[in-house]
């Protein structure tokens, strides 16, 4: 059982390991249940916490609740002790194990088990400041009070959190500070979440010194492009300077730009691919400290293509990687039709290669350029991003409306998306004009309200 | 009490008999916001138009294009954000006003514009509630008072600019965070923050209701002065505080009850973002508010006019 587990003592950790360890023994030698405090300082002796959060937890877990459940993977001898501390009076605990367990479900599919066999979830207020913290069998959850119907606040919580947890096996206490395993948690997150809900989550805001939750439910990332969202990165990444950050600084740019990438990654050789590079590397490299050497060599080896181009590109944040539509036009020929031309840019140093074979020996089909004309009709062309200037040139019966680089976006990391396409002639957009009557309201609003004291 | 809900209910009746005056008051706002729309407008147009993969006509925005526009939007496009969308408009735009959000820079512009249009139309306004329409015309009123109501405007920006300098930061940098940091449970902080909310907004209302009563005993000829007025407004304020602040929230209270209804219909009336639904009832909700803003003034006129020169009711 959970609570009769030998703990390892982690003598850097005085005082609070000697404390901790006082408090196991007593409570092992009773064989009694344990109260929060204890449960607590269990969970510390087994984690490499520092020692100021733990110090700042342990008072405000003393009133807490303990319970204690078990996750088990289908077909498998893997499970997962799961403790959950929760305020008095609350019906939290059983939210929580709820979405502990699904979380791990969806991991454990994903990844396989679960590289850690228990995991302590403490439910502190928001106010705490310690929401989203996670170190090596902990997890910090805050259940608020006031949640949107769509917002699934706890649900993604947990998902995030045992992501982390994942994540945090790669690492060790003595070397723990890692942008990659930063930004594969983030990474993780955001496709487990993608996985997870089914109707996905609304787009909420937070209001009033962030107690009121609104769920904007025209913005909802509903599946018809059925690709995870990058745009809940940041959200996953705040707040930046907490002390359970596996990467600070630039390094914090770094994870992120990971967590993009390997995004990109995903839609370049597909989820598949990726998943069993992913479930390797995790299963394989338990407290191994993860460079992303270690992950491209395995991912090259399970390819049987050498894929550093692609890391090598995607972390430049020396170099601009952008691709841009910088011409399109379309004019009558004669005797009849219409004769268009089409020029795409590489605006940056860094590129989107699409091969390990260098230039001189062969060209690559890493990006796809689709002009789109009148009658329907499309053309697509394939460039190799390493070339720094493209020009097409087509006849047709109609004029073009359309010319776009990478259209499906696979190249995430290009810096700027919005050049990536130019129209031609564009009719009139309903949705925009929708869109602008929207924010004229809301101008309004904003005027009456800036103005009503005045 | 009598005389507070006879300011009240006559006021709203004053506004809702001219419906003219109302609808001044709803083209000036078109007039002053419609130019920054349509700026908005046309890089919204361009966004679209060149990523079509992600222009849906289902009712929903996808997030990723928002992301993506935003991300590399500028001046008033990057004020295009999902806080706009329905009711979430009212409520970010309240929750920045009490939590002290600094405006975008790019926004002082329409903000300034806004204060001259309504120094315009409070005269025009407040000269039909006090003396209905017998004395001047709407452009003449408006421009008699006009110079005056933009100095207490001014001088109420200038106080409230103070008070988010000094006050704001007491309140919410040092009190809010000490008083929720002691509260066990996350409803409790709200509370404790509450009475942050309470002295702030107590605040807000002091200076509110000083202006107002500048710009009414200006029409009232009680005042000639901007500096003036100011005075007599504080005096009238102090002199009759429970009355002012008891017609004030109760005219908040139909705000407030606006607020619930448009919440209500934002969210069950299943209206969409790219529909027109969602716009006619943000439309009618600015409308809605103008009436209420309107009856602000009639109410305070009526008010006014009760008290002020009668000493019994001190």
């Amino acid at each position: 059982m959970y609570y009769t587990r030998a703990v390892r003592t982690r003598f850097q950790q005085l005082p609070i390991c000697w404390l901790s360890a006082g408090v196991l023994l007593a409570a092992a030698a009773t064989q009694a249940p344990v109260d929060a405090t204890t449960a607590w300082a269990r969970a510390v002796q087994s984690s490499w916490i520092d020692p100021a959060t733990a110090a700042r937890v342990q008072p405000l877990v003393h009133d807490h609740e303990v319970r204690v459940d078990t996750w088990r993977q289908q077909e498998s001898p893997a499970s997962v002790e799961l403790a959950v501390l929760t305020r008095p009076g609350t019906t939290a605990s059983q939210q929580l194990i709820d979405a502990a367990r699904q979380s791990l479900d969806v991991y454990a599919a994903m990844l396989g088990p679960p590289p850690f066999d228990r995991l302590t979830i403490v439910d502190l207020p928001v106010h705490a400041g310690l929401t989203d913290a996670a170190y090596p069998g902990i997890a910090i959850a805050s259940v608020r009070w006031l949640t949107a119907r769509r917002e699934f606040a706890l649900e993604r919580e947990m998902t995030a959190a045992i992501g982390r947890q994942y994540a945090l096996t790669l690492v060790t206490a003595a070397v723990h500070d890692s942008w990659f395993a930063e930004g594969l948690a983030a990474y993780l997150a955001t496709r487990a979440e993608q996985l997870r809900f089914d109707p996905r989550p609304s787009l909420t805001r937070r209001y009033f010194g962030g107690f009121v939750p609104h769920a904007i439910r025209a913005v909802t990332a509903n599946p018809l492009d059925p690709r995870p969202r990058v745009s809940a990165l940041a959200g996953l990444l705040r707040p930046v300077d907490a002390p359970w950050r596996l990467a600070r600084g630039a390094d914090l740019d770094r994870a992120k730009r990971l967590a993009v990438a390997f995004h990109a990654l995903e839609r370049f050789i597909g989820w598949p691919a990726l998943q069993a590079a992913l479930s390797a590397f995790v299963q394989g490299h338990t407290g191994q400290n993860p460079t992303l050497r270690g992950f491209t060599e395995l991912l090259s080896a399970q390819r049987g293509a050498d894929m550093a181009w692609f890391f090598d590109q995607a972390m430049r944040l020396d170099a601009r990687l952008d691709y841009a539509v910088v011409n399109l036009q379309s004019s009558p020929a004669s005797p009849a039709g219409w004769h268009t031309t089409v020029e795409v840019r590489r605006l940056g140093a860094a590129t989107f290669a699409g091969t390990s074979v260098a230039r001189d020996i062969a060209a690559s089909r890493a990006l796809e350029v689709v002009t789109r004309f009148a009658d329907g009709n499309e053309m697509t062309e394939w460039i190799d991003g390493r070339d720094t200037e493209w020009r097409f040139e087509y006849s047709s019966a109609t004029p073009a409306t359309l010319a776009s680089v990478d259209p499906e976006a696979i190249v995430l990391v290009d810096d700027d998306r919005t050049n990536n396409a130019r129209a031609l002639n564009p009719a009139a957009n309903p949705t925009a004009m929708r869109l602008a009557f929207n924010w004229l309201a809301w101008l309004q609003d904003a005027m009456l309200t800036c103005t009503a004291v005045l | 009490m009598t005389t507070i809900l006879q300011a009240l209910g006559g006021g709203l009746l004053r506004v809702l008999a001219s419906p003219l005056l109302v609808a001044a008051a709803i083209v000036a706002m078109l007039l002053v916001t419609v130019p920054f729309a349509l700026v908005v407008g046309a890089e919204l147009q361009t966004a679209l138009s060149n990523q079509p993969p992600i222009n849906r006509d289902a009712g929903e925005i996808d997030p990723e294009w928002w992301f993506e526009f935003r991300e590399h939007a500028a001046g008033l496009a990057a004020t295009f954000t999902p806080v706009i969308i329905g009711f979430a408009a009212p409520l970010g735009n309240l929750s920045a006003l009490l939590d002290g959000e600094p405006p975008p820079l790019v926004l002082l512009v329409p903000y300034l514009l806004a204060i001259v249009v309504w120094s315009f139309l409070w005269g025009a306004a407040l000269e039909r509630f006090a003396h209905g329409p017998v004395r001047f015309g709407f452009l003449t009123a408006g421009a008699r008072t006009f110079k005056r109501f933009l100095v207490i405007s001014l001088v109420a920006a200038v106080i409230l600019a103070l008070l988010y300098l000094l006050l704001h930061p007491l309140l919410f940098g040092v009190l809010a965070p000490q008083l929720e940091a002691s509260a066990a449970a996350e409803r409790t902080a709200f509370l404790l923050r509450g009475v942050a909310y309470l002295i702030f907004g107590l605040a807000l209302m002091i200076l509110s209701l000083t202006a107002d009563y500048a710009r009414v005993a200006i029409v009232m000829e009680s005042a000639g002065s901007p500096i003036e007025a100011l005075r007599e407004g504080a005096r009238f304020v102090r002199s009759h505080f429970g009355s002012a602040v008891a017609l004030y929230l109760l005219t908040g209270m139909l705000f407030v009850a606006l607020l619930a209804v448009y919440g209500y219909v934002d969210v069950y009336g299943g209206s969409r973002v790219t529909g027109w639904r969602g716009i006619a009832i943000a439309q009618a909700y600015i409308v809605a508010r103008l009436v209420i803003r309107l009856t602000f003034g009639a109410s305070e006129v009526r008010l006014y006019r009760a008290l002020a020169r009668d000493p019994s009711s001190r």
